[in-house]
């Protein structure tokens, strides 16, 4: 897996957040959009909120938030969803 | 503007200006009864303006303007003056109210506390309403619910309702025919008639109320409901609202805190019978 890009998100205090039952709502404050997000996207905004992370490293501490095994598959999920994340604005290459 | 209205519906003050007399007349006597603008002044101004250099005389016909604009809509005939007035009314708020946030729905109230009725055109959320406020149920509003982002109540603001087709008859069957504006045939949508509330609806336009429940009508479908979740009723309620972008956080704070607090649900019905029951039977499910 390629691990030379590292991801960042904005800080806490950009996004007005609130949970829904399974879903997170999310106001993201330099952009003025709104979205709805599932797991673990909200979880992997939250690792990126402080600190930038590689891949890799991403996919590790969601194996232990979540409760699932590191390999190919898991990283090739987790790599789908950053696409996505980045795509909507809410993280973004360090 | 040569002829012009000013009325207040709950908390907005509007003022209507025509470059004909008929439409005035029209709403005149539609908002027989409504207050005027606190202070005199309003909140937001439409007006009735040919819709070309000759269009107030040969074949006249109308072009909505005002405080905001859609330059591309199409010119109405000054047959349909009155429907081109309230349209134009609708138009000043879903793009230019920023103290609450807009809903698509109809609201009815009971004791302080408000069911909202909302979904897409046709679903017969206008009829429902209407229905309930001659009903036991106090109607607060039709065609725009105004919740307010500071303390989650909704607002009323109960404009005359727009009712369509056989909602004409329905509502025809049920209430004094003083209390209607012409019948204008053949409209952009369709047969349209238009029903002042109530005097309780009038008098009470003031009092805003709590939400306790959300409710997706559906007419033409077998009896049927079921539970809405919060996520998804957050997703269509942004779809309802007019102004959900322009108000921002604001906005998103308040549709959070109602989707966090009020349940929801979808109902079906073949007939407006079937349609209060449901709600009745629910109304006495979500009290606390």
């Amino acid at each position: 897996m390629t691990d030379m890009v590292r991801y960042r998100a904005d800080p806490p205090e950009m996004n007005a957040v609130y949970d829904v039952e399974s879903m997170t709502l999310l106001y993201h404050r330099p952009s003025g959009a709104t979205h709805l997000l599932v797991s673990p996207a909200s979880e992997i905004i939250g690792l990126l909120q402080y600190e930038s992370r590689t891949l890799n490293e991403i996919v590790d501490q969601l194996a232990v938030q979540l409760d699932f095994e590191v390999d190919d598959e898991a990283g090739e999920l987790v790599m789908a969803r950053l696409t996505e994340l980045e795509r909507a604005g809410l993280i973004f290459r360090a | 503007m040569k002829y012009s209205f000013s009325v207040r519906v709950g908390p907005v003050g509007f003022r209507v200006g025509s470059a004909w007399p008929s439409p005035i007349a029209a709403l005149k006597n539609l908002y027989a009864g409504y207050p005027a603008p606190r202070d005199g002044v309003a909140d937001f101004t439409a007006r009735l303006d040919p819709a070309g250099p000759l269009r107030r005389w040969f074949r006249p016909s109308i072009a909505i303007r005002g405080d905001y604009t859609l330059p591309d809509a199409l010119p109405m005939a000054l047959a349909h003056g009155l429907l081109a007035a309230e349209m134009a009314m609708n138009l000043q708020m879903a793009f230019g109210q920023r103290r609450y946030l807009l809903l698509h729905a109809g609201v009815v109230e009971r004791d302080g506390r408000a069911i909202i009725l909302t979904g897409e055109s046709g679903s017969g959320k206008s009829t429902l309403a209407a229905l309930l406020g001659e009903k036991g149920w106090r109607f607060m509003a039709d065609e725009f619910a105004l919740l307010d982002p500071q303390t989650g109540l909704i607002h009323a603001f109960p404009r005359a309702v727009s009712l369509k087709n056989a909602a004409i008859a329905v509502m025809e069957a049920e209430v004094d025919p003083g209390r209607f504006g012409p019948h204008l045939a053949d409209t952009p949508k369709g047969d349209i008639r238009h029903l002042r509330p109530n005097d309780e609806a009038i008098a009470r336009m003031a009092e805003p109320a709590k939400p306790v429940l959300v409710l997706f009508p559906r007419y033409g479908a077998p009896r049927f409901m079921a539970g809405m979740g919060p996520a998804e009723l957050f997703m269509r309620l942004t779809q309802a609202s007019t102004n959900y972008v322009a108000m921002g956080e604001v906005g998103f704070a308040a549709l959070s805190h109602l989707v966090r607090h009020v349940p929801a649900a979808s109902i079906d019905y073949p007939d407006t019978a079937t349609a209060l029951d449901l709600i009745e039977s629910f109304w006495g499910e979500a009290r606390p």
